[in-house]
C-alpha cells in the first residue's frame, strides 16, 4: 500500500444496519470506543487481525467491509 | 496468593527496604563524601519507585478481585492497538527528537567550554541511544 492509496470501509454502515452502539461494537471486538469511532472516519486503518475479527463480527468477508482504492 | 499480588508485595518490600536503606546510608555517610549523598538519593528514589510501582499493582490486583468487569474495560484500553500505535509513533517522534537535542547539548556544551569528560559522557549517552536504535533495527530486520 502506497502512502497516497486510500482504505474505506463500511463498518459504520453495517453497524448502523444492525443497530449496534460504537461501545457494544467495541467490547465485542475487544478494543476502545475511540478506536471504533477512528475506523468508521477512516483516520485509522486496523491490523490484519482486527479486520478479521470484524468480518467474523459481521459474518461477512473481509472485502466486502474494507475497499482498498488505489490513487 | 496470585502471581500478580505476589509481585506487588515483593516490590513494595523491595522499596520499603531501599527507602529505609537510604535514609540510613544518608544519616551515617552522608556527610562524608558528596558521592555518599548521590548515591543515598539515588537508591531513595528507586526506592519509592519501586513502592509506587508495587502500591499500583496491588491494586490492580485488588481491583481485578472485586470488580473484573471494569478491570476488563482496563485491559482492553491498555491493549488497544490504536492506543499501541499511538505510544510507539509518540516514542519514534520523541527519539528523532532527542537525537537533535543531544546534538544541540553537544554544541551548547563545548561553546561553554564544558570540561572534555562531561563532553564525552553526553557523546557517550548519544551513541549508546544511537547504537540500541541500530541493534533493534538490525534484530528486526531477521525477526519480521
Amino acid at each position: 500500500m502506497c502512502k497516497g492509496d486510500a482504505m474505506k470501509n463500511r463498518v459504520e454502515e453495517l453497524r448502523k444496519e444492525r443497530g449496534i452502539k460504537q461501545e457494544e461494537l467495541a467490547m465485542a471486538l475487544e478494543v476502545s470506543r475511540q478506536t471504533i469511532g477512528s475506523l468508521e472516519n477512516g483516520r485509522y486503518n486496523p491490523s490484519i487481525q482486527l479486520a478479521f475479527k470484524i468480518s467474523k463480527f459481521f459474518g461477512l468477508k473481509i472485502e466486502d467491509i474494507f475497499i482498498y482504492e488505489e490513487e | 496468593m496470585d502471581k500478580g499480588g505476589r509481585t506487588a508485595y515483593i516490590l513494595l518490600i523491595l522499596g520499603l527496604v531501599l527507602v529505609i536503606v537510604s535514609v540510613i546510608c544518608f544519616y551515617f555517610f552522608g556527610s562524608e563524601r558528596f558521592a555518599y549523598t548521590v548515591v543515598s538519593y539515588s537508591i531513595f528514589g528507586g526506592g519509592f519507585g519501586l513502592l509506587g510501582d508495587g502500591i499500583g499493582r496491588l491494586n490492580a490486583a485488588r481491583l481485578e478481585k472485586k470488580d473484573p468487569e471494569r478491570m476488563r474495560l482496563i485491559n482492553i484500553e491498555k491493549n488497544d492497538e490504536r492506543n499501541i500505535a499511538i505510544d510507539e509513533k509518540a516514542r519514534a517522534k520523541a527519539y528523532t527528537l532527542s537525537i537533535y537535542l543531544f546534538s544541540a547539548v553537544l554544541v551548547i556544551l563545548a561553546i561553554m567550554r564544558v570540561e572534555l569528560k562531561a563532553l564525552l559522557i553526553v557523546l557517550c549517552a548519544d551513541l549508546i541511544v544511537m547504537i540500541y536504535s541500530l541493534y533493534i533495527r538490525l534484530k528486526l530486520y531477521k525477526e519480521m
